[in-house]
């Protein structure tokens, strides 16, 4: 086993990783167990079949984050209310981080399985087939879920560049 | 399924940008719950931390997620010039600094080697904090620029607690509502509402305590009560080790229309003090609605 290339792929891909296990999740405690449970996992794989179905290890690790969300979220079925976050203001030179904060927290009202088909549908640039593969559900169920969230985050992060609010 | 139109391909190249600049995130070693292979993300954590520019740290498991002033995407690899560097002193300082506070504030930080920035979300007041925070940075040759970290609208918020708690009394007052959790969603102003099973006057009736407010109200299928209670049941049994050190042992837990009964052998009174303190009963007892939580003797005992 390389075990080399697995802490290399973790350096060169790990924010990635975690960065769609943020988006998955509804706070950053819960990215990173389910991160690392993901790293466990693979590292596990990585031992077993000594990279040979592992070239292209991001894809793999990815199909096999969503996979572990996807099945944690039917277990843990209780909703934690949180309280709502929003960026007020977006001024430079922290735009940027501004509006990734507002992302975030725009992804995190949305209910879980809405999250997840927008993440990986235009996120993750994934295909309908792939996200209805990946959530266990009809294209259709994609296609709704999708479309939902698209309404809510427009809602949500519109109001970001709207500091009065329309309340 | 209608095509994409204009405004919604704005928004997703507006979160595409926002998504793919991926911080640095100093924060994968420093704050995760690591249950295993913390060397391998330490390892990682420490690689990153030597090499990026760039530094974003959240500070609570409620705060918005970790983000940076970083731009690009993610293959085009942090900025390493040597000038660049991110001086690990200074975040190691500030991030100490911002551990040590009283409540430990959420907060992001982003360090911008670049224009010599410190730039800081922190969530409330902290006059000391953030004067603490400048001094670390300006001896180290930075300015500190706070910014407003997200906030909820209190006048949203109020709304929506308004509503909630309207519901909560009517699922007080009916409990074979069987309702499990409910959730406020204030940037899109809604109260969602999970059900275990189809009640029609049910709909009506927190569709109603909605509108008094404008608030929409959007009833969802929730799971029933009974894996629920299923889950709570593997979390409670799981802990036995610990419980076993207290004087007593969790054997099941069974639904009712009130809510979920925790099966106990050995001291009720522990059991019902340490289970009641339990996170996991936290979150029922707090934030979902599931009226009751009666631990109970196990009668097989």
């Amino acid at each position: 086993m390389d075990e080399e290339a697995f802490y290399g792929f973790v350096e060169a891909d790990g924010p990635r990783l975690r960065n769609l296990a943020v988006a998955l999740c509804r706070n950053t405690a819960d990215a990173d167990d389910l991160l690392q449970a993901t790293l466990e996992v693979l590292y596990r794989d990585w031992v077993k079949r000594d990279r040979i179905e592992l070239t292209y290890p991001y894809a793999y690790a990815r199909k096999s984050l969503i996979r572990q969300h996807v099945s944690l979220q039917r277990k843990i079925r209780c909703w934690i209310r949180e309280p709502v976050e929003r960026v007020s203001s977006t001024s430079d030179p922290s735009q940027e981080t501004g509006e990734r904060l507002a992302l975030f927290a725009a992804l995190r009202q949305l209910p879980p399985r809405q999250r997840e088909a927008v993440v990986l549908r235009y996120l993750e640039d994934m295909s309908v087939a792939e996200v209805s593969d990946l959530m266990q559900c009809a294209e259709g169920n994609v296609k709704r879920l999708t479309h939902d969230a698209l309404r809510s985050l427009r809602r949500s992060l519109d109001r970001v560049h709207d500091p009065i609010g329309r309340i | 399924m209608t095509k994409l139109d204009d405004r919604d391909a704005d928004l997703i190249a507006r979160m595409r940008t926002a998504y793919h600049a991926i911080p640095a995130d100093y924060g994968l070693e420093r704050r995760s719950r690591l249950r295993g292979l913390p060397i391998l993300l330490a390892a990682a954590a420490v690689t990153l931390v030597a090499a990026v520019p760039v530094i974003v740290h959240a500070g609570n498991a409620s705060a918005p997620s970790p983000s940076a002033s970083q731009g690009g995407e993610a293959s085009s690899g942090p900025n390493l010039a040597p000038e660049n560097a991110v001086d690990s002193d200074l975040t190691e300082a500030l991030f100490r600094a911002l551990d040590s506070a009283d409540g430990m504030p959420a907060y992001a930080l982003a360090v911008d080697p670049g224009t010599k920035t410190v730039n800081l979300w922190l969530q409330g007041e902290a006059a000391g904090l953030t004067a603490s925070l400048s001094d670390i940075a300006r001896s180290r040759g930075f300015d500190l620029e706070t910014l407003p970290y997200p906030t909820a609208d209190p006048r949203t918020t109020e709304k929506l607690d308004a509503v909630a708690e309207r519901i909560r009394n009517i699922v007080r007052a009916n409990p074979e509502y069987g309702f499990t959790t409910l959730h406020l969603s204030s940037p899109t102003d809604e109260v969602v509402v999970w059900r275990t099973h189809e009640d029609h006057d049910l709909d009506r009736a927190v569709t109603a305590a909605g509108a008094k407010d404008g608030v929409q109200v959007v009833v969802l299928e929730a799971p029933t009560s009974a894996s629920e209670t299923e889950v709570l049941a593997d979390d409670l049994r799981s802990r036995n080790a610990d419980w076993e050190g207290r004087g007593f042992r969790v054997e099941g837990a069974y639904p009712t229309g009130s809510g979920p009964v925790v099966l106990v052998t050995g001291d009720l009174a522990a059991a019902r003090v340490a289970i009641t303190d339990s996170a996991v009963l936290t979150v029922l007892k707090d934030d979902v609605v599931t009226p009751n939580l009666v631990v109970t003797k196990d009668e097989m005992e």
